[in-house]
């Protein structure tokens, strides 16, 4: 008798495509899925359906040139993309840029952290099935883009910051609205914890779910929030301190549990950090020993041609450690260009935590790692 | 403990490693023997707390870049070999470190850092698809960004591209 009630109960594995064209995986992610009823018992992610062979255009551009191609790597947080790219080829050529443009591009790669974690912010929302946080991301992020248009003709791919500086000085106006911005959004944090964090629905849905420890994490290579929310204290802007971060006053937050939940809000902590970064550049680029116009170094030639080396420069962007390895033979184009994605790393985890979990959860746990799959797939 | 008690302690187990010629911008760069990286890596993060591999990425040094012209003034250039390049970190006390590699074009191969470091599963599987090096002891090997119906390997500088029915 009770061997045919376990039969009964006994479900045959079965295999799932999920994506690539899921609205929940971001852009085109396959995860091959087996479960056995509900439980995911493998996972196997497979990328390259955005593959552009990013790395192989820089070797055919010269250096100013290949700066437009690093906006379409995580093109939420452009900014910073071209930010780690300049300071790995100024590393090349022994450039040092301005201090001047080097607060405006802290400033700016800041705010573009706040656009970018918006976009988390709302996509997971969506993902946990609440459309209305949606609607308030897009609001503030809005702000954000039309900063970025004032200041540089573009929303979503800027090529603001070049190599030896940035582009352009602020505009008339332009630090006021941006002020007018922050005095804006700072309480509007307060609303998305009301709004979200703390609903016990969202809980239910995101606590202890997809669980990363510390070890885990570090071997698997994650960085940014994904690393933070599982305990190590590790954030590039503090442990090697890039641009004008030592001289600038900010926590990094840091959680321990390491589940959907804590990588969340890890990011929503990050966005309060961000504005009391970017209030502290402001002040700066008012303060007099600061000359405006002064954005670019001098001398910088407009054929960039550095010397026969390698350098590594590396940064924490939006979704976490974003390094570009560069090998100049000393022609006008680079002879080789490795980026170090972070969500490339962060994608990776996902065939070890995703054992185990309900399918459900699949969604909150791929959300809750925040991947932009331009950078996956280079 | 800095990088360079870290190399003369290691340097006696290991006589091959030496300090690399062609260096890293701002890291202390060191050339490993093929042969004994995954002793080292090991070494390394069990002694010395390097837990943490931040990036693994190749550079194709062909006998000769484009028939008939002269190599590029690189020390590496014309060598006819593959250099591998790995960045690894402690996150407890900030040191980085640039390990590198050579080996053969004509037979690429090295120790896979798969089991020391999770971070090398796919980055080993990135360059096997674009550089088609192999990486002994990786027990899933196969391509990860270009599609199965892709012929040679796009970042080697001798690629030549064949057309397909999108061209």
């Amino acid at each position: 008798m009770t061997d045919t009630i376990s039969t009964a109960l006994k479900t045959g594995q079965m295999f799932i495509n999920f994506g690539p064209q899921h609205p929940s995986t971001h852009g085109v992610l396959r995860i091959a899925l087996t479960v056995e009823g509900e439980v995911v018992v493998k996972a196997d992610p497979d990328v390259g359906y955005l593959h552009r062979g990013m790395e192989k255009l820089f070797e055919a551009r010269t250096y100013s040139q290949a700066l437009i191609l690093t906006d379409r790597l995580d093109y939420v947080s452009a900014m910073s993309n071209n930010l780690a790219y300049c300071l790995a080829v100024e590393r090349l050529a022994g450039i040092q840029a301005p201090l001047r443009a080097q607060y405006l591009r802290v400033l700016t790669a800041e705010l573009n952290r706040i656009a970018s974690h918006l976009v988390f912010f709302g996509t997971f929302s969506v993902d946990m099935g609440a459309f209305t946080p949606f609607l308030y991301a897009f609001r503030e992020r809005e702000m954000i883009l039309d900063l970025f248009e004032m200041l540089c003709g573009g929303r979503l791919l800027y090529s603001y910051i070049r190599v030896g500086g940035v582009n352009a000085d602020l505009p008339a106006g332009w630090t006021e609205k941006c002020r007018e911005f922050i005095t804006f959004f700072k309480p509007r944090l307060k609303d998305y914890d009301t709004l979200l964090s703390f609903n016990p629905i969202f809980r239910d849905r995101t606590v202890n779910v997809g669980r990363i420890s510390a070890s885990q994490a570090i071997s698997w290579g994650l960085s940014g929030p994904n690393l933070r929310a599982s305990g190590p204290d590790y954030d590039v802007r503090k442990a090697e301190p890039y641009c004008v971060y030592d001289k600038l006053d900010f926590k990094v937050p840091v959680a321990q549990a390491g589940d959907c939940w804590n990588r969340y809000y890890c990011r929503m902590l990050e966005m309060g950090q961000s504005v009391e970064i970017a209030l502290q550049c402001l002040d700066a680029l008012a303060a007099a020993d600061l000359v405006p116009g002064e954005i670019m170094a001098k001398g910088v030639p407009k054929m960039l041609k550095p010397p026969a080396g390698a350098a590594y420069a590396h940064i924490e962007a939006s979704r976490g450690d974003l390094g570009f390895y560069a090998v100049a033979d000393g022609s006008l184009n680079p002879y080789r260009m490795h980026v170090r994605g972070p969500s490339f790393l962060n994608v990776a985890i996902l065939q070890e935590i995703l054992t185990g979990c309900k399918i459900a959860d699949v969604v909150a746990v791929l959300g809750s790692l925040d991947i932009v799959l331009g950078e996956v797939d280079r | 403990m800095p990088a360079e008690e870290i190399f003369k302690n290691l340097q006696a187990s290991f006589p091959g490693l030496a300090r690399s010629g062609a260096q890293v911008k701002e890291y202390p760069a060191w050339d490993v023997p093929a042969g004994s990286l995954r002793a080292v890596c090991d070494r390394l993060r069990a002694k010395f707390s390097f837990d943490y591999l931040d990036m693994v990425t190749a550079v194709d040094w062909p006998a000769s870049a484009v028939p008939g012209t002269t190599p590029p003034p690189h020390p590496s250039a014309g060598r006819d070999i593959f250099e591998l390049v790995y960045v690894v970190s402690a996150l407890s006390t900030g040191v980085r470190l640039c390990l590198r590699c050579e080996v053969p074009r004509a037979s690429p191969s090295i120790h896979s850092l798969y089991g020391i470091y999770m971070a090398a599963d796919w980055q080993e599987r990135e360059i096997y698809d674009l550089f088609g090096i192999h990486f002994e002891g990786h027990p899933n090997l196969k391509k990860i960004l270009t599609p199965e119906t892709q012929q040679g390997h796009p970042l080697r500088k001798d690629y030549a591209h064949v057309p397909d029915c999108y061209d």
